[in-house]
């Protein structure tokens, strides 16, 4: 697997207020979720990789080139910021061609890298109407499509969900997913964590410019071993259940909830798993739904950050 | 097959470098300039000034034949030339007096295009860069191969060529007019000199405006202030500059404090470029033209102006590579 942006010690301040502090990681192929909380530093990193920003301290690569100062290393990148800068008197495919132009493209490769992309994002109809008047949704799509003309190997996407409705939502990230498979590395940058729970399990967690975790969800989860894990259980004899689970070494808490619903703490979700069938099987309890709460992005970020 | 199944496929072709992004920030400016309310009419604004100069050259044109081949005026013509004060005239050579003429056309040609400049200038270019920076656009501009540099000179060219529309383009027709109505090898040939000199001035004013416009326009969000400081800065040391004519003694007048408002830089280099006191002094009638030769304030003292001109137009650029770097810093605290 390839390392698509490396970064080393990476720092970044503005007078006394600090964007990112001493970040080491590694961003590989495939889609990988940015997350943090509005002020965590995912725009300042995204900033550092996109090559409008130069480190103050550390050092950044992206595809193998410092992107400070690299119009080169820019003509392979696709940038989808979270502002919406719109030219409003231009329409849809004026905006598009313009940036593909300015990408370097000749006017002739543009219009065509232009329409494919606009495709791509489904705005084929809505293309020649201006920018002021679509809806948030359809300027998500066409700000989109400005990043993937050039179709790069790197796109860094902002927020790229913000103001969609769900239908324009699954197509997006089924969009994303799809570059993912072909070879291009794709950056989402978020504080929606469903939604980027919904593109992918690799993610990367600031939290006041920190790094706070890397990697895959479940794993960053496993290595949470301060926190006990969660397991839900459905079953009609719940208390019943909850009896005979109490006397177990690896069940640190238990609730019971709504007369159905029982929540277990345990710090060895393995070996609960393990026993949990034979318990049922033993005593004749029916149990309709097993699952681990926690086992999500969301709790993850709240156990991380410490904040829900 | 459609473009969503066929995969993702890399695209390939050649791809200009960082240095030639400016002609698409160039194309998309004139797109959106032209897209404004009034946009038409304010650039065609220049032409009957041009229409009238080429009038002008016309009735030199007629006077020239006249001198030469006297015949007797229409009524009409006589109208004009008692109009212009110009009826005892027939009796000199005209010939020798037209490269004179038409350079004192063209000056107050220019005097007349600064003030359209005026309003093509905070029409066009107050948005320029304030645009960008209220939609928080510079991202999406330098996320792409595009450097400093190349914005600012692709921002530069839109306003040169909105600005040219008004001060070249006129100059041009009223040239070519003046040489078509005219004995057009002899009157080409003694003043393609002249035509060369409208040429380069016209660009530099159109130049040296436009980078102060784009200056203010980097200083705010606001378009409306910039064009308040446009017109502040344009108008109000003429002001300045009356006040100081009458307050100082004349021979401070030519100097620094002569060189306050950039209309009176402006003028100063306008006769210096089209070589006014030249063309008059080369005619043997220099006290025909009198006044009107500008060898008073505009002749003397170049050296001031061109020294006020060019640290304004340093201190503009500075503040535009300042203002567009410094946007990085905004948009990471957003």
């Amino acid at each position: 697997m390839n390392h698509v942006i490396e970064m080393n010690e990476l720092s970044k301040w503005y007078g006394e207020v600090i964007g990112l502090n001493n970040v080491t990681a590694c961003i590989r192929d495939g889609i990988t979720g940015l997350l943090g909380h509005n002020g965590a530093g995912k725009t300042t990193l995204l900033s550092l990789a996109t090559g409008q920003l130069r480190p103050s301290r550390g050092e950044i690569t992206v595809l193998g080139e410092r992107p400070w100062n690299n119009p080169r290393l820019l003509s392979r990148t696709g940038y989808c910021p979270e502002a919406d800068a719109f030219w409003r008197g231009l329409t849809g495919r004026q905006f598009v061609t313009f940036l593909a132009r300015a990408n370097g493209m000749t006017r002739r490769g543009a219009l065509r890298a232009a329409d494919a992309a606009i495709d791509l994002v489904r705005m084929g109809e809505d293309q020649h109407r201006r920018i002021a008047e679509y809806s948030r949704g359809m300027r998500q799509r066409i700000k989109v499509a400005q990043a993937l003309a050039r179709r790069p190997e790197l796109l860094v996407l902002d927020e790229p969900l913000a103001g969609m409705d769900p239908v324009g939502r699954a197509e997006l990230i089924a969009l994303f997913k799809r570059f993912a498979e072909s070879g291009t590395a794709v950056i989402v940058s978020s504080h929606i964590l469903h939604e980027v729970e919904a593109m992918t399990d690799n993610i990367l967690l600031l939290d006041h410019g920190q790094l706070v975790a890397e990697g895959e969800v479940h794993e960053i989860r496993d290595s949470l071993e301060e926190q006990s894990h969660q397991v839900l259980l459905r079953a009609r004899e719940s208390r019943r259940l909850a009896t005979l689970l109490a006397g177990q070494d690896y069940v640190a808490a238990l609730e019971v909830q709504d007369g159905q619903t029982l929540i277990l703490h345990t710090h060895d979700p393995d070996r609960l798993y393990r026993e949990l069938p034979g318990i049922l099987a033993d005593n004749n309890i029916a149990c309709s739904e097993i699952s681990s709460p926690d086992d999500s992005l969301e709790a993850v970020f709240g156990y991380l950050t410490g904040r829900p | 097959m459609p473009v969503r199944r066929r995969g993702y496929h890399r695209w390939k072709g050649k791809l200009s470098s960082a240095r030639w992004t400016w002609p698409a920030i160039l194309s998309n400016g004139l797109r959106l300039g032209m897209k404004q309310k009034g946009a038409s009419l304010l650039l065609w604004s220049g032409l009957p000034i041009a229409v009238v100069a080429g009038l002008l050259f016309y009735f030199m044109a007629v006077l020239e034949k006249q001198t030469a081949h006297p015949v007797q005026l229409p009524n009409e013509l006589r109208f004009i030339l008692w109009f212009l004060r110009m009826d005892r005239i027939p009796s000199l050579d005209i010939g020798k007096l037209i490269v004179p003429m038409w350079t004192l056309v063209f000056a107050r040609l220019f005097q007349l295009e600064l003030l359209l400049i005026l309003l093509v200038q905070s029409k066009f270019g107050a948005n320029q860069i304030a645009g960008d920076l209220r939609t928080d656009a510079l991202p999406i501009y330098f996320s792409k191969p595009i450097t400093v540099w190349t914005y600012l000179l692709g921002k530069w060219l839109i306003m040169m060529a909105f600005a040219s529309a008004v001060m070249l383009v006129p100059n041009l027709v009223a040239y070519v007019a003046g040489v078509l109505l005219s004995d057009t090898v002899t009157q080409f040939r003694a003043t393609a000199g002249l035509l060369a000199r409208i040429t380069a001035h016209s660009l530099l004013l159109a130049g040296l405006s436009s980078l102060i416009i784009l200056a203010l326009s980097s200083l705010t969000r606001d378009r409306r202030l910039v064009s308040v400081a446009w017109f502040a800065i344009a108008l109000l040391p003429i002001a300045i500059q009356a006040v100081l004519d009458d307050a100082v003694p004349g021979r401070y007048a030519t100097g620094l404090l002569g060189a306050v408002s950039l209309q009176r830089n402006f003028g100063r280099l306008t006769y210096w470029m089209l070589d006014v006191d030249g063309a008059v002094t080369s005619s043997g009638h220099a006290k025909l033209f009198g006044s009107a030769a500008g060898s008073g304030l505009y002749g003397a003292d170049l050296g001031y102006s061109v020294a006020v001109l060019a640290a304004i137009t340093a201190v503009c650029l500075l503040i535009c590579l300042k203002r567009v770097r410094r946007f990085q810093v905004a948009v990471a605290n957003a």
